[in-house]
Order: C-alpha cells, then structure tokens, then sequence
C-alpha cells in the first residue's frame, strides 16, 4: 500500500502538538502544585503577621509609680519640697503657663498645670491650681480656671522604675485619636505621600526607585511605603536582600488586607525605632518624646514633632544629641515638607525653623534611679505575678514609695555614714548602712535605703543582710511582761549578777555592758539604760515562750530557738524585720504587716489588685503606752539622749538602741507620730566598727528626722490607765515622810496598792524584800549575799549603788561561747 | 429517616448526659471571689462555718454580779456619808455609857448598812485618790513648729521642754477625754464619697477613698467605722470587728461607740466569734 507522504511540518508540528499535549498536563500539574506552595506560604505569611498585629502585640514593661502627692489645706508641705516633686514630675518652669507639664512659682506661691491621671477606678483631670504655701503647710488649694471647689485633689505619681521584657524594649502607647494630626500628617506628607490610597506596596514609586537606581548605579531611592516600613520594623531583621524584600512586599499587601490604614498608622507610630538608650531601642513616637524631650507627646510643639518625624529615616544618622546640626537639618527639610503638601503654613514654617531643637541635654537614665525599692517591689508582687507578666503585660504597679523622703534618706545616710567612718577611721568605703521608713498609719513603707551608694542596683541591706539585733529585743521581752500584769513600771528588779541552767552542766552568766553589778532597779530604770541582768531575769520568769510568743504576736515570721541568749538580742533580723516589730509597737499595737505595694491596674486601666489595709490588735494598748512611755524616755535620758540635744520639741520621738557583741552591729529603731524609722550600721565584712547604737545609728536617725517633716509622738491616754505618785525606789504608793516621789503610769490592775513603808531593810537582803511573792528568782540568792557578806560586812543600804569590784573570774567557763555577749 | 434516628438514639443520649455533666461540673467551680482580698492572714477559714443559732439575750445565762447586796439594804435610803471616817466612832461628851451605846449602836449600823469589804475598798479607793495624778506627760509637746518658728529650731535648749519625772506638774485642763478635734474638710469630702459607694455597693473604691482619708487623719473614728462597714460588706469579719474596735478606741461620743458595738455584734454573729458577741451584749446592757 502506498503512503501519502505528510508534509514535514504537519509532522513537526503534531509531534510537537503531541508533547505539548503532555506537556500541557505537566504544566497544569505543576503550576497547581506551585500555586498550592504559594498560596501556603503566603497563608504562613499570612498568619504570622496576624499573629502578631493582634496578639500581644508588644511586651510593654510594668512601670512602678511612688504614691501621688495630695494636695488639701491644712497638708504639711515644704514649698521646696513640692518644688522637688514637680521637678522629679518633668514640670517645665515657666514664666506663663500654656499647656499641662507647666509650672510658675513666685517665692511660696506655685500655678501649676497638671496633667491628669488615670488610676484606677478614679480619674485626676487636668487642672490649672493655684497653691500658697505657709509655715510649712498648705495655707490656699484653690482652682483657678473653674469655679469647682478643690478640698482635695492628686498630682500624678512620679515613675520610679520599669520592669522591662527580657529584650528591654519599651513602649509608650500613642492612640492615633489622642495625638495631635499633625504628626500623622507631617508622616504620611514626608514618607509615604500616596500613603492613604496605595495597597500596601506602591507599583510606580517602585518602578521609580528601580530606574533612578539603574540610572545612578547605586541605591539611590528607597521605595517602602509606610506599610512596608513596619513590616521591615515589626518582624523582619534588618537584611537587605531581594528575597526580603519580596516578602516584606508580600506581607504589606496582606497587612493592608485585613487591617484598616488607621490600624497601620497607629502601629507605625508605636513600632517605628527611633533611638537608643544603652541596651535599650526605643521605638515608637510616645517613648521618643520621652527620650529626646522628657515629655509626654501631648506636650510637644509642632517642631519637636517635625524633629521626631524627621528621625523615623535615621535615628542615628539625625541624632539631635550627636549630631545636632544634621538634625536641624533634617526637620527644617520636613517643615518644609509639611508646608509644601499644606500641613503647615509657610510663615509658621519660616518662624519654627529659628527655633532650636529643644533636646534635653542628657538622656533619662535607662535604670531605675531607685532599686533598691524596687528590688521591694519585685518581692511583693512575686507573690503573685508570673515574672513574664509582670515584665510584659504592661501593668502598672502603684507603691507607697515617698520620693521626697527616699532621697532625703539616701543622702543623710550617705553623709553621716562618711563621717562616722572617719571618726572611728575605719577604711574608706567598708562602713555601710540600711534604713527603712514607713507610715505609723497603715504600715506602708515610704523609704528604703539598701547601701550608701543608692544608685547602684547591689546588694540590698535593708531586705537582705541579716544581723544580730542586741538589745533591740528588749521592748519585746518587757512588753511580754508588761501584758503578763506581773510587772508594772514601777516594779525593782534585781539587777545583780544572774546565772542561768542551760542544762544540768552548763550554766550561763551575762553580764552587763559595764559590768557593774547594778542593784536593785526599777522596771523602768531597766528598759531605760538597757540592762542585761534585770532583763534576762524578766524573760527568764515570764518564760522563754511568752517572749516568743511576743515576738511571733509582733510580726516576726521566723522561727526562734528558746535559747535564753535570745533575751539579749542573740537572734537574727533583717532591718525589715526590725522595721514590722518596731511598726505594730508603734501602731498603738495593731499588727499590720509591712507592705510597699497599694494596687496594680492593666495597661487599660482596669484595677487587677488591691492590697487592702489589715488591722489586728495584738497587745494591749494600755501595755503599749507604758512601753512607749519609756521608750520616750530613752530618748531623753537614756541611752539616746543624744535625740534630746539633737531633736527640737515637737519631733517628740521613741526608741531603742542596740548593739552587738563587740560593737559589730549598730542599731537604732525609733518612731515619732508618724513615720518609724530604722537604722542599722555596720560592716559588711562583719568586723568590729567601734560604734554603738548610740554612736552610729542614732546619729543617722536624728539626722534624717531632722530633715523630714513629721507628727510628735503625742500617744493618745487609753482607757484604764491612771498616773499615780509612787516611791522611786520601792514602786508603792508614795510616803511623803521618805523616798522621793514620782510619777508614772499604770495599767489599772496592776497598780501598786501598798504604801511605801519607811524602812531601807526592804531591800537588805533578798528575801526579804517587798517583792511579790509570784515573781519566783531562778537564781540562787544565797550565793549572791554570801558573796556580799564576804566582801562587805553588814547590811547594803539600798540608796548606794556602790560599785563592786568584779571578782576575777578563777576557772574558764566551758558555757562561754555565749559567755561573753555583752551588749547594751 | 426513622431508622436514621433510632440508630443515632444512644449517641444522642449519651451526647445529652455529656452536657447535662459538663453543666453541673462548670456550676461547681465558680471560683471565690478573691480579687480584692490579701489572703494571707485568712488561708485556714473553713468554708462553711458552723450553723450559730440566734441567742436571745433573755437566755445567755447572767453574768456573776461581783457585788452581793446585803438583803436588806434596798429598801432603806443608805447614809450618805456614813463611811467618811470609819473608825471613828461618835462618842457622846456627857454620858460614859452613852458612849458605849453608842459604840454598840454604831456598830450595829455599821454591819447593818455597810459591809467590810466595801469599806476596805473604799478606804483603798480614798488613799488611791490622794495618789492619782491627772496629767498627761505629752501635754506640752508642740504639734508643730509654729509656735517655735526658725529661731528655736535646732536649739540646744529645746530637750526638755516636757515635764520630766519627779517635777511634773498636773496638766490642767484634765486630758482624761481627749479634746474632739475637727474633721478636715478633704476629709469630709472623702467620708462623703465613701458612702456614697458604700451605698451603691463600690465597696473597693469605698475602701480606697477611707484609705486615703486615713492616711490624712489617722485617729479619726468615722473612718475607723465606714472601713468596718466596708469590710462587713465585703464579708472580712475579722477585719470589720477589728477596725470597729480602732474606731471605739478613738472617739469618746457614744453615739459612734453603739454603732460600733453593733457592728461588731454582727459581725461577730456572723464569723461565729462568740467572744466578740458576748462583749457586744455585754456593753449593751451596761449602756442601753
């Protein structure tokens, strides 16, 4: 058969048709395949940037604020001080006032614009206040723009320090709503023109960009349109290539699909970087403002805002600081920007531009300026925040701290703490102190001072370093038996040489800090110029649990060994610990435990927690005034009666020194009517420093309550307690044909009901005495008046406090290892 | 169709009990609210307190009188002044029996209207008076520094200027009771606001604005109470019968003490602190 012969070309092309129609599936297979991949990476790109516009967003430190300044008539208020607190505020000082963050002050008159607060639950508007300030209180609060009567009102607090996420970032949320349009104006006009009407990315300004580039031969232009910007910003690295580009392409177009332009603008404001601060990049408009102009957005003028603008292209390229005249550069080329494009006027244009920059000269510190107080904080809250929520939700932590007194503190330690160190010549930098501050009223604490260097975030004493106390413990074993009504004020006590049985071997004799044998004293006279004898002889009948008892009723969460050294301060404490025992004493008694937190609010201002006041009554208040009364005594004849030369009248405080064993811990604990300060001194190194606590602690004391302003301790008379005249020595009803009368107070109750009866063989030998049958010595009596009988024949008089020689001791006491605790 | 249902009947009954559970188990676990409410001093309370039945005062059984009255006595009018100077016996100038008459006469009296003990005591009481010294060693204490102004300000002399030991001098006017001292306006205001909240049932807000007002004047009883009511509102009983006792320690009025003591009977009802409420009945009855 024959064949037609086909053409060649019919040939080619149906074996070509042939492949192309295998081909064809091939193809169709494989661009479904490639679209497939596409559309699943572009879904990925997709969900991540949704991920990440609408879950948590940015971490946002927890900031911690002090407590906010009220303001009524009567208040107690230095004029300097308020000063102080409108300066730590970031007041402008103005001559008029314009805008809030301003203030004017005329010798002790002040015209404040404030700025409002958001606290929770409760909301301090902006106001323009009048305040005259008088002798020390606040004389006028008046309101001078409306008629609306001002009894009471806030400043804000002042921010004491941040909790930052783990990758210090910071924000300060601007909403677009609540900042002036000028800024998103002058953006949109001097980065992205075509901002409002582009889909995320901008075909002709990119094909733009790609000529002008090709033409010069290098990266001339930059196409990113505002979109693309944030997405470089918010997920992407700083990687230059085409790759990263597609995507940052990809992910702005899908960006613009699901959110609306305000949604991106607002982001880029909050995103954009903007600077540095150390470790920390600042980004956002509302932290920049912070940075470069220690305000918050709302009070910067139109060329401040053009500066920031200007910087959103190159934070450090323009930085004001460094390079001031790039930057007056830079924004004087965005102002006319905005006039060109008709934000701005032009003459408006032509005036800002003379204007200077307006930088702060230095940077805000990047840490808190206050760690110590912090490092407080951080304790307290971990009770009950996650550690990454308190460093990312954004919360805000308002605290009770008192900035004004905190520096006050931090200085007046500082300086005494130098002086003492050359007075006992120790070693330049080994002496350190601690003190804590708190309200009488609702035991919050106001100051904490850690160290002498305060700035520096390092050890915190006042938290941390655990000591002995001494005879800081004494207030604690008296009170226990005051409460007991065993022993009243009056009551004498013998205050010779006690030996205690540890066990059937061991014994323990204390001394006192004088080593005198003291004789016969008074209840008073004891606690007064802190005696060991009589004290251990107290707690010893009252009974080592009724002193812990005391102690745990006080505040103290620690657990206490019975050990009888414990009478004589042989127990550990922090100065916070020291700070609760000292606060319920001077509370009148109620026990409420030390707090430097009052509530936590969500970043939206929604109150989280509050730490309400607790109140319990844990002694007696009739006890408690005997207590103090004495205590107050201390500061005037007893062992801190330098407070009497150094204190005026109306700075009436009480207190107790304490001192360690070899002068190694200083220690004073006292309160006036509203504050209760303690104050340890020491070396860290443990070694002795010479100082006793009325050597070294006290004077630091006395300094910092001189230089606070604070209420006398003017204690209020409870009921059932009555003065009466008792015989100085015996503590019964005074005889006015012996003995010398005083005056002293009594719980009713234990009151002495015997008149003193006028013979001195009362006290001649020991049992003998008027002493009431219950109080039972532990000691052996007979040893001691042997002993006397031995050295002096007949009987020792009552009045003469002679001093007796101390014997020597013969044998080495194997018990010594609490032997030789001498303090006072 | 039917067939469909029946054999989808056992899952949908079993689907019906797994709902009806999922219900009961999310009713059980509603959470206590303790938001506002610092736990730590209250970790051991038992959740449900034992069922404390009203006592009617008529049955609490009588405290022991701690006076016996002689039976007789009630009825006649006591002689004023017959213990004035007990042992003294009158005595008649002209008749030496009469003397013994009377001393016999006296006597009898004396048991008849007077017992002992209570002329012990009152003698006790007579000497105690002569002892008791009104004052008040914080008297002279300056509340601030305007009497002293600049000048005295660190002046050396300035230690002493209270009254020391042995020559204290009695303060007058008598500072037994407290002078009553007047309420700062911004206190005012914040006792109206807390209220105000109380009454709207903002008990947290209540509490912040008592706060503040107590850390302007600590000592001020209406605080004291409103804070009591605000935590009786918010069910811390122990925390309300503590601060209404704050309030009763600092104000004299009795007035305020009542409502106090109410408060704290209560309370105290309700926490089951039946210490509490017998000191309540017991103040009530004294003063009713």
């Amino acid at each position: 058969m024959s064949k037609t012969r086909r053409p060649l070309h019919k040939i080619v092309g149906s074996f070509l048709y042939g492949i192309w129609r295998i081909a064809r599936i091939f193809i169709l297979i494989g661009i479904v395949i490639g679209s497939l991949f596409a559309a699943a990476y572009v879904l990925q790109l997709d969900d991540k940037v949704r991920k990440q516009f609408e879950g948590k967003r940015w971490a946002l430190p927890a900031r911690v604020f002090a407590r906010p300044l009220e303001l009524y008539e009567g208040k107690r208020l230095l004029a300097d001080d308020l000063q102080k607190e409108l300066q730590l505020l970031n007041y402008t000082f103005v001559t008029h006032i314009v805008g809030t963050g301003q203030y004017k002050r005329d010798k002790n008159t002040f015209f404040i614009q404030t700025r409002g607060f958001q606290f929770a639950d409760d909301q301090e508007i902006s106001r323009r206040i009048r305040v005259d300030i008088r002798r020390g209180k606040i004389a006028r609060l008046r309101n001078t723009e409306s008629t609306e009567q001002l009894t009471l009102m806030r400043l804000e607090p002042v921010l004491i320090g941040n909790f930052y996420p783990s990758h210090n970032e910071d924000r300060v949320l601007v909403k677009l709503d609540k900042v002036t349009p000028l800024l998103s104006k002058g953006l949109v006009a001097v980065e992205d023109k075509k901002f409002f009407e582009h889909f995320g990315v901008n075909l002709k300004s990119i094909m733009r960009a790609l000529l002008a580039n090709m033409k010069a031969g290098r990266k001339v232009q930059g196409a990113s349109t505002l979109t693309q910007q944030l997405v470089k910003n918010f997920f992407l690295t700083n990687e230059k290539s085409y790759s990263r580009k597609i995507n940052e392409a990809i992910m702005a177009i899908l960006l613009e699909l699901h959110y609306s332009k305000k949604e991106i603008l607002e982001a880029y404001l909050n995103e954009i970087y903007l600077g540095q601060n150390g470790k920390r990049s600042i980004h956002g408009f509302g932290l920049a403002s912070q940075f470069y102009f220690n305000k918050p957005m709302t009070e910067l003028t139109i060329e401040q805002v053009a500066l920031l603008i200007g910087l959103a292209k190159g934070p450090s390229v323009y930085n004001p600081r460094i390079h001031p005249n790039a930057a007056v550069k830079r924004r004087n080329f965005v102002l006319d920007v905005m006039a060109k494009e008709g934000v701005l006027e032009a003459q408006q244009v032509a005036r800002l531009k003379k204007k200077p920059l307006g930088v702060t000269k230095n940077s805000p510190p990047s840490v808190s300026p206050f760690p110590a107080y912090l490092e407080l904080v951080r304790r307290q809250l971990q009770r009950d925040y996650q550690e990454e929520d308190l460093r990312s939700e954004g919360l805000l932590i308002f605290t009770s701290m008192d900035p004004i007194i905190q520096i006050k503190a931090e200085k007046v330690l500082r300086r005494r703490v130098r002086k003492l160190e050359r007075a006992k010549r120790i070693r330049r930098g080994k002496l350190n102190a601690a003190m804590v501050v708190s309200n009488v009223q609702g035991a919050e604490i106001i100051a904490l001072v850690g160290g002498r260097d305060a700035r520096f975030a390092g050890y915190n004493r006042a938290i941390n370093a655990s000591r002995q106390i001494g005879s800081l413990i004494k207030p604690a074993v008296y009170l226990a038996a005051l409460e007991s009504k065993m022993y009243n004020l009056g009551t004498p006590i013998d205050g010779g040489p006690v030996t205690v049985r540890l066990s059937k071997t061991r014994l323990w004799k204390p001394k006192n800090y004088s080593g005198r044998d003291l004789g016969m004293v008074t209840f008073q006279k004891a606690l007064l110029y802190s005696m060991n004898t009589p004290t251990v002889r107290i707690g010893i009948t009252l009974g080592l649990d009724h002193v812990i008892d005391e102690l745990h009723a006080l505040g103290l969460h620690r657990d206490i060994a019975p050990n009888p050294s414990l009478l004589l301060g042989a127990i550990q404490m922090t100065p916070m610990e020291v700070q609760q025992i000292y606060q319920t004493i001077a509370a009148r008694g109620t026990y409420t435990p030390l707090t430097a937190i009052r509530s936590v609010m969500d970043s939206y201002g929604k109150p989280l927690r509050r730490y309400p006041l607790q109140v319990k009554q844990v002694a007696s208040e009739r006890s408690i005034y005997l207590l103090t009364y004495v205590m107050n005594k201390i500061t005037k004849e007893g062992t801190a009666k330098y407070l009497a030369k150094v204190l005026p009248a109306w700075k009436n405080a009480a207190g107790k020194t304490g001192t360690t064993n070899r002068n190694i811990d200083s220690w004073f604990a006292g309160f006036t009517g509203q504050h209760v300060v303690s104050v340890w001194v020491g070396r860290d190194d443990n070694k002795p420093t010479g100082l006793t606590g009325g050597d070294g602690a006290l004077k630091v004391w006395a300094d910092f309550i001189n230089s606070i302003q604070t209420k006398p301790f003017k204690p209020k008379r409870p009921r059932g307690l009555r003065f009466y005249k008792v015989d100085k020595k015996s503590g019964l009803l005074y005889n006015p044909a012996c003995g010398t009368p005083v005056i002293l107070p009594f719980a009713v109750g234990s009151e002495p009901k015997k008149v003193h009866r006028c013979t001195d063989i009362y006290y001649e030998t020991p049992t003998q005495t008027s002493r009431p049958s219950w109080e039972k010595p532990v000691n052996r009596q007979q040893d001691r008046t042997a002993r006397m009988n031995a050295e002096r024949p007949g009987a020792r008089i009552w009045n003469n406090n002679k001093q007796i020689k101390r014997q020597p001791q013969k044998q080495h006491d194997p018990s010594s290892w609490i032997d030789d605790l001498m303090r006072r | 169709m039917i067939n469909n249902i029946s054999r989808y009947k056992n899952t949908i009954i079993v689907v019906q009990l797994l709902v009806v559970l999922g219900i009961l188990s999310a009713c059980s676990t509603n959470a206590n609210d303790s938001d506002y409410v610092y736990q730590r001093s209250q970790s051991h309370r038992p959740q449900h307190l034992p069922q404390i039945p009203e006592i009617p005062a008529a049955r609490m059984p009588q405290p022991a009188p701690r006076y016996t009255p002689p039976p007789v006595a009630p009825a006649k009018p006591k002689v004023p002044r017959v213990t004035v100077k007990p042992y003294k016996p009158e005595v008649h100038k002209y008749s030496p029996n009469k003397v013994e008459d009377t001393v016999i006469t006296q006597k009898e009296v004396a048991a008849v209207t007077v017992t002992d003990e209570e002329q012990a005591k009152k003698r006790e009481e007579e000497i105690k008076q002569k002892y008791v010294v009104d004052t008040d060693p914080y008297a002279n204490i300056p509340d601030d520094s305007s009497s002293e102004q600049a000048k005295h300000k660190s002046s050396r002399t300035a230690s002493a200027p209270t009254p020391v030991l042995s020559r204290v001098k009695p303060v007058k006017p008598s500072v037994r009771k407290p002078v009553p001292k007047q309420t700062s306006s911004a206190v005012k205001a914040l006792l109206v606001k807390a209220r105000a909240d109380l009454a709207i049932g903002r008990t947290s807000s209540a509490i912040d604005e008592l706060e503040r007002g107590l850390r302007i004047e600590p000592e001020n009883p209406d605080l004291w109470y409103q804070l009591a009511r605000a935590n009786y509102a918010k069910k811390n009983y122990t925390q309300a019968i503590s601060m209404a006792k704050k309030s009763i320690s600092n104000t004299n009025r009795d007035y305020i003490i009542a409502k106090n003591w109410m408060l704290i009977k209560k309370a105290g009802l309700k926490s089951g602190d039946t210490v509490v409420v017998k000191e309540a009945i017991d103040y009530f009855k004294i003063n009713p």
